[in-house]
């Protein structure tokens, strides 16, 4: 060890002349390219947040705009005492499950399964044409199906039924099945996330495992039953926890497709009433207090689901430590 | 410039990844840091780079503390494993970067670049990007952009384990000259210990973060101060027996208790006896040890494996409990089971304090 | 499951059943691009039935507004003539400055000399010209009532708007959370997530209080305010920023660190690695980023019917929204026109940008399992 040794007498160099000082300086760079997102979610999703609660608990609205008063939690006493907010509530649920169980989830669990089970490029071919509906603008998306649903001579299901000697009805009218029509233009867009979910976990399935079933002699079904399924607890549970979450919250379609009609409530969902008492109230008298006390329910419900989600998906991946470290 | 490591440590969270390392690196001095991987030899350099932020110790360019030093003004130039060019920019581009960034005329660029390019020989591939390159002109690029700036200081990170065998012997010898040339002070890691033994002037052979020796290549592999150092070095590694030894009419002899016996040199043997110790390990080199054809030598056993090498073989010859392993002639055509008698050339051979691992004879 | 198994005969209902049924699931998208194609060149329709043959009458919206007197060529004369006087004095202004300046010592004053003199050179100073063009037209078409046009020219704004900052602030934010250790970094991370499962929706109500609030400030109000194209995209850029910072971040995290170390070695600033190395290798990320929010953008309607009142701040779903919902009687052609009008720069982006659409959704979503 004897050029170890000499190695560290050589560096006793004395102490003034090795450390010079230097100021610690504020490393401020990360921060800098921090801080427009920052001002951002400040500005449009912590104050909003605070200004939410604040004006659920007053009277707020277009006709006292400058002088609203405190009033606690009255307003969230009248939610509860509302005549429709039962319906209200039983309309939310029944969307989101049917939505959800329908589409988002079952819908798009088989067209995964099955576009992987066929050729590669023809799976591809129609996994891209289900993506279209995501990406078509809302208004132009929702025009499609009132035509289809429109009663008539317009229509162009009634156009489909006529040979089979249906009598033509107005689909999204009290008389044709308007939620019918809410669950399939919200599902025809749903799908694709969990589609695409889906298929990325299967495919990442080892081949040797598809092999190791075909050659034990298991049949499509149960290949699906017991080497597909399991594979795809997470990706289900993240599925369907992220999309409960943006159903109940979304409300653009069906107000875009049937308004929360027809006549009273009969579509209407609780982010709709939300939104309409307060932004979109054609007679001119803009709740804003009330209507925040009904969003109040639903920012709680996403804080909380969003919180979980963050639990349990994915946070260890985030949390690697970078390789370089800011001198 | 000298480059001096005093203390250095590294831990990420509990992990200590570089502990207490004190190494003075001469201006102009090409050191090699050799380890297996994970042995920190790498985070050791990208301290030196100013990549990482050490945890204690000092890192100090010609008695300059550089611990706060951003990498942009340490004026060192590296080359990394994966070569790390801009896929988006060509060759010279690549090249011209850190002169770009120092703010130096674009013609003084163009001309640096394709002097340091020529130099090289990839004066004719400047205007192709990284992916039209093969992996040695790759190769050549990252040592340009490395060299280009002029650095006080230059950094290999494994720069040759991407490359073909063939290939890597050819850019073991281009750096080695260049760093002759240039003069450049060089610190070049690898696992791989040819490469270090053939490159450096000195090495410094890391273990789980510590630095076990800093030594030339001729001491390390002739007179290793410990076992560790002995083992990892050379390759075939070293064969080890625990011995005792004994003095028979003036000679003395190392006998192990599985009946292996060769005659040691005395003034090895006394050395070794001095510490008083009942037994000692003996290390051996496989290039040591012979086969005696004659058939006279008592050291005997069977042939438990035969590896061929090409152009040797590599056999494993059991005596009683004892592994030797010595290569051979393929055209000796030992197999299996043959009995085998051994010679030993003791000239080189190593004794080891089985407690410490420390040597014996080299202090 | 592209391997070479034995299939079944092609009669088999294994081969055919799987297409059949994606065919069958997928008929009301068909069904419902079929007819606004047919539509939209059609008198009129019954279903998907086009009655009275085809025409290119339901287009007319392209060009029959466009008559309320603008001078197109005065127009580009005027906004030609601004732009010459705006490039003429900053070009001189620069010289100016640079000449003020000569033999400064203060850092400052070397790094204005240097943005100046680069003003100098031609190539900047027609840019800036070329620019300061473009401005000066699209101002000066901003106040002219144009029927569709304005309309559409208030789409495409915020698309782009939209586009550019969404791209730009996330890949900053991306590129400090994936390579920077910094106190606030693993809150900011998990905080990314939990916005990025949040419904931005539900704030609907306290934005308008923030947008109103905006608004009242001198100039700035102007821009971003309520009732401004400028707030829209600003609400829309925010809604987007959680998916793209962690879709950046992602990307981001994909750059081997020895490119990084290797930039920084070679003497280049955090600022100059991001812009000069790490940014042009997430090109593809970037370009993938940027299609997405301008598709969103392009046919935001929740956002900007919300935020906006009257036609002039309107964009095209808007403006088709009220066509539709009018009381008076509606003519479904032209609706159907204006309709797959929109649809053309997103089936555009569709046909020839599908991989870095999938590249988003299936990243917008990674690690899901």
């Amino acid at each position: 060890m004897a050029t170890i040794q000499k190695a560290q007498e050589a560096v006793a160099i004395p102490a003034e002349v090795a450390r010079e000082p230097k100021p610690r300086k504020l490393t401020w760079t990360p921060y800098a390219f921090m801080l427009p997102s920052a001002i951002l979610v400040i500005l449009f999703f912590f104050i909003p947040a605070l200004i939410l609660f604040y004006i659920s608990m007053t009277n707020q609205s277009s006709a006292n705009f400058s002088n609203p008063d405190f009033i606690g939690l009255q307003n969230f006493k009248t939610i509860l005492n509302d005549r429709f907010v039962g319906k209200i509530f039983q309309n939310t649920v029944f969307y989101v499950v049917m939505t959800l169980t329908f589409f988002n989830v079952g819908l798009a669990l088989i067209i995964s399964l099955v576009t992987t089970h066929i050729e590669r490029r023809a799976g591809i071919f129609f996994r891209t044409i289900w993506m279209l509906p995501r990406l078509t603008p809302s208004v132009v998306y929702i025009m499609m199906w009132k035509r289809i649903a429109a009663g008539p001579p317009f229509g162009i299901l009634n156009q489909f039924l006529a040979p089979f000697g249906f009598e033509g009805v107005n689909w999204l009218s009290a008389q044709g099945n308007p939620w019918l029509f809410v669950i399939l233009s919200n599902g025809f867009i749903g799908a694709s996330f969990g589609m695409i979910i889906f298929t990325s976990a299967i495919e990442s399935i080892p081949k040797e495992l598809m092999r190791a079933a075909l050659v034990d002699g298991a049949s499509i079904l149960q290949r699906i039953r017991y080497v597909i399924l399991p594979e795809l607890r997470w990706p289900l549970l993240f599925v369907v926890t992220y999309q409960s979450l943006s159903l109940l919250t979304s409300f653009e379609l069906i107000w875009l497709l049937t308004d929360g009609g027809p006549g009273l409530y009969r579509t209407e969902v609780w982010a709709l009433t939300a939104y309409k008492r307060a932004l979109a109230n054609y007679f001119g008298n803009a709740q804003w207090g009330y209507a925040s006390a009904w969003a109040v329910f639903l920012v709680i419900i996403g804080v909380i689901l969003a919180v979980v989600y963050m639990r349990y998906f994915r946070f260890n991946e985030l949390v690697e430590e970078p390789k370089i470290e800011v001198l | 410039m000298e480059v001096v490591l005093r203390n250095l440590t590294k831990k990420f969270g509990q992990v200590v990844a570089v502990d207490h390392i004190n190494l003075e690196i001469r201006s102009g001095e090409f050191v090699a840091f050799l380890g297996p991987s994970g042995c920190g030899k790498t985070t050791t350099l990208l301290m030196v780079a100013g990549i990482y932020k050490p945890t204690e110790g000092e890192i100090l360019f010609d008695g300059r503390l550089m611990n706060k030093v951003p990498p942009q003004q340490r004026n060192v130039g590296m080359v990394f494993q994966s070569y790390a060019l801009y896929p988006h920019m060509t060759a010279f581009q690549n090249m011209a970067f850190p002169l770009k960034l120092a703010g130096m005329s674009q013609m003084m660029q163009a001309e640096r670049v394709k002097r340091v390019a020529d130099m090289m020989g990839i004066g004719h591939l400047l205007d192709r990007k990284p992916g039209e390159l093969s992996g040695g002109q790759q190769q050549r690029v990252a040592l340009g952009r490395a060299l280009v700036k002029e650095p006080d200081l230059l950094l290999f990170d494994e720069p040759l384990s991407n490359l073909d065998a063939r290939l890597r012997l050819v850019m073991r010898g281009e750096i080695k000259r260049l760093q002759h040339e240039l003069g450049i002070t060089s610190i070049y890691v690898t696992h791989d210990q040819v490469e270090a033994m053939t490159m450096a002037d000195r090495i410094a052979v890391i273990n789980e973060g510590k630095l076990q020796a800093f030594d030339t290549p001729d001491d390390l592999y002739d007179r290793p101060k410990t076992l560790f150092i002995a083992g990892f070095v050379g390759n075939p590694p070293m064969n080890f027996f625990t011995v005792s030894i004994r003095r028979e009419n003036g000679d003395y002899f190392a006998e192990s208790e599985g009946g292996l016996r060769v005659k040691v040199p005395s003034e090895r043997a006394e050395k070794a006896l001095a510490g008083g110790l009942e037994q000692v390990i003996m290390g051996i080199r496989p290039e040591d040890i012979q086969m005696d054809e004659s058939g006279t030598s008592e050291n005997k056993g069977p042939v438990f494996s035969v590896e061929p090498l090409g152009r040797d073989d590599l056999i494993d010859v059991h005596i009683g409990p004892d592994s030797v392993f010595l290569l051979v002639d393929p055209l000796k055509r030992v197999r299996l089971d043959d009995i085998v008698h051994l010679e030993f050339d003791t000239a080189k051979v190593q004794f080891f304090d089985p407690e410490t691992g420390k040597s014996l004879l080299w202090t | 499951m592209d391997e070479e198994v034995v299939r079944a005969p092609w009669y088999h209902p294994g081969r055919w059943l799987p297409y059949l049924f994606l065919v069958i699931t997928l008929l009301p998208v068909f069904v419902g691009y079929s007819w606004l194609i047919i539509a939209s060149f059609s008198r009129e329709t019954r279903g998907l039935t086009p009655i009275g043959g085809f025409t290119l009458r339901n287009w007319a919206f392209l060009w029959e507004d466009i008559g309320t007197g603008v001078d197109l060529w005065a127009l580009s004369r005027q906004s030609f003539i601004d732009a010459a006087h705006v490039t003429f004095l900053l070009i001189s202004l620069a010289a100016l400055i640079n000449l003020l300046l000569s033999g400064t010592e203060s850092r400052f004053g070397i790094a204005l000399a240097k943005l100046t003199k680069s003003l100098q050179n031609v190539r900047a100073a027609f840019t800036v010209a070329v620019l300061a063009f473009v401005i000066a037209v699209v101002s000066k078409l901003s106040v002219m009532d144009l029927g569709i046009w304005s309309t559409l020219l208030n789409t495409f704004l915020i698309a782009l708007y939209m586009t550019v900052t969404v791209v730009l602030i996330s890949s900053m934010a991306g590129y400090a959370l994936s390579r920077m250790n910094f106190p606030g970094r693993k809150p900011f991370l998990s905080l990314t997530l939990v916005l990025h499962g949040f419904p931005a929706v539900t704030l609907l109500i306290p934005i308008f209080y923030v947008l109103k609030f905006l608004g009242s400030i001198p100039v700035l109000g102007d821009a971003v305010g309520f009732n401004t194209l400028g707030g829209v995209a600003l609400v829309m850029v925010s809604f987007q920023l959680p998916l793209g910072v962690w879709l950046m971040k992602g990307f981001f995290d994909s750059i081997p660190w020895d490119v990084e170390r290797s930039a920084l070695v070679d003497g280049a600033t955090y600022f100059q690695t991001w812009q000069q190395i790490l940014m042009p290798m997430l090109r593809p990320g970037l370009m993938a980023l940027g299609i997405f929010s301008f598709i969103s953008g392009w046919g935001a309607f929740l956002i900007p019917t919300t935020f906006t009142i009257g036609t002039k701040t309107a964009n095209l779903p808007v403006y088709l929204n009220s066509l539709i919902s009018d009381t008076a009687p509606v003519n479904w052609n032209t609706i159907a026109a204006i309709g797959l009008f929109q649809m053309v720069p997103v089936l555009f982006f569709f046909f020839f940008a599908q991989e870095y659409l999938l590249s988003i959704f299936a990243g917008g979503s990674k690690g899901a399992s």
